[in-house]
């Protein structure tokens, strides 16, 4: 074989992988290390949003966010003197998420979640479940769920997986956008 | 191409909707059309028009035009043909 069909060969090969590379569907890694409403909506606003521009979503739930995913009303047992407490002083899921400024005991999360219904924002709920239904890909951090005394029982249905920072750091390396919130 | 001549094969209604929305409602319909089929989105959010055109360019649709008439966005949107 000469020297240039070697290299049209090459190329061509080249070439494929790149445009199989190309047209490979992007990727999203969210990782949602705060627990807040006004945090954690704006995670799911971003990852309903991928998904419908054909995207892959992974949300890698971790500390405080692990608490968003809770099982609506529901309180953990947790495991000791210290995480035992933490989960009466906060509550947890959709509900619990307090607003991260302004909250004032409540009300000030009652008067943005009014704002948001004028403005016909869906809320914390639907986003969440829009995510699932829409198939993002919920990971909650198992070393998180350690420090606060949760297992699986404690979580909400949409959440896919239990993983470790390995399977973060896998999938982000793949991502072409990531972000911390 | 002239939007009087747009003859849209469905009109999705996203009035009242906002981000991310109306391109979740986009995405789900745009599915249900044939290839060379016109959808026409009716909202009221002013960032569809920015919005639809990047969810074209991410996603390979092709974006027609867009109109506003009295605070409502009309958005047309055309499956490729291939």
């Amino acid at each position: 074989m000469g020297e240039y069909e070697e290299l049209d060969e090459r190329i061509g090969k080249l070439e494929a992988e790149l445009e199989q590379y190309n047209s490979r569907p992007k990727k999203v890694s969210l990782v949602v290390w705060s627990g807040e409403y006004d945090r954690v909506l704006p995670a799911f606003v971003i990852a309903n949003g991928a998904k419908a521009m054909g995207m892959d979503v992974d949300m890698y739930f971790t500390f405080w966010g692990l608490k968003a995913l809770q099982k609506e009303d529901h309180r953990p047992e947790g495991t000791n003197l210290l995480n035992k407490p933490l989960h009466y002083m906060l509550p947890g899921g959709p509900k619990g998420a307090k607003l991260s400024s302004l909250h004032m005991y409540g009300i000030g999360k009652g008067m943005i979640k009014k704002l948001m219904a004028d403005q016909g924002i869906s809320d914390l709920e639907e986003q969440i479940d829009l995510a699932y239904e829409q198939g993002v890909n919920i990971q909650a951090c198992t070393l998180a769920m350690g420090i606060f005394g949760m297992d699986k029982s404690d979580f909400s249905d949409v959440v896919g997986s239990y993983v470790g920072v390995a399977t973060y750091l896998m999938n982000a390396a793949e991502s072409d956008i990531t972000l911390f919130i | 191409m002239s939007l009087d001549k747009i003859e849209a094969d469905y009109t999705l209604d996203c009035k009242g909707m906002v981000c991310p929305i109306p391109i979740v409602r986009l995405k789900q319909k745009i599915g249900e059309l044939e290839p060379g089929q016109t959808l026409e989105m009716i909202a009221t959010d002013s960032a569809v028009d920015s919005d639809v055109s990047a969810w074209c360019n991410s996603t390979g649709n092709e974006y027609l035009d867009y109109r506003e008439e009295d605070n409502t966005y009309y958005v047309y949107v055309r499956v490729p043909l291939n």
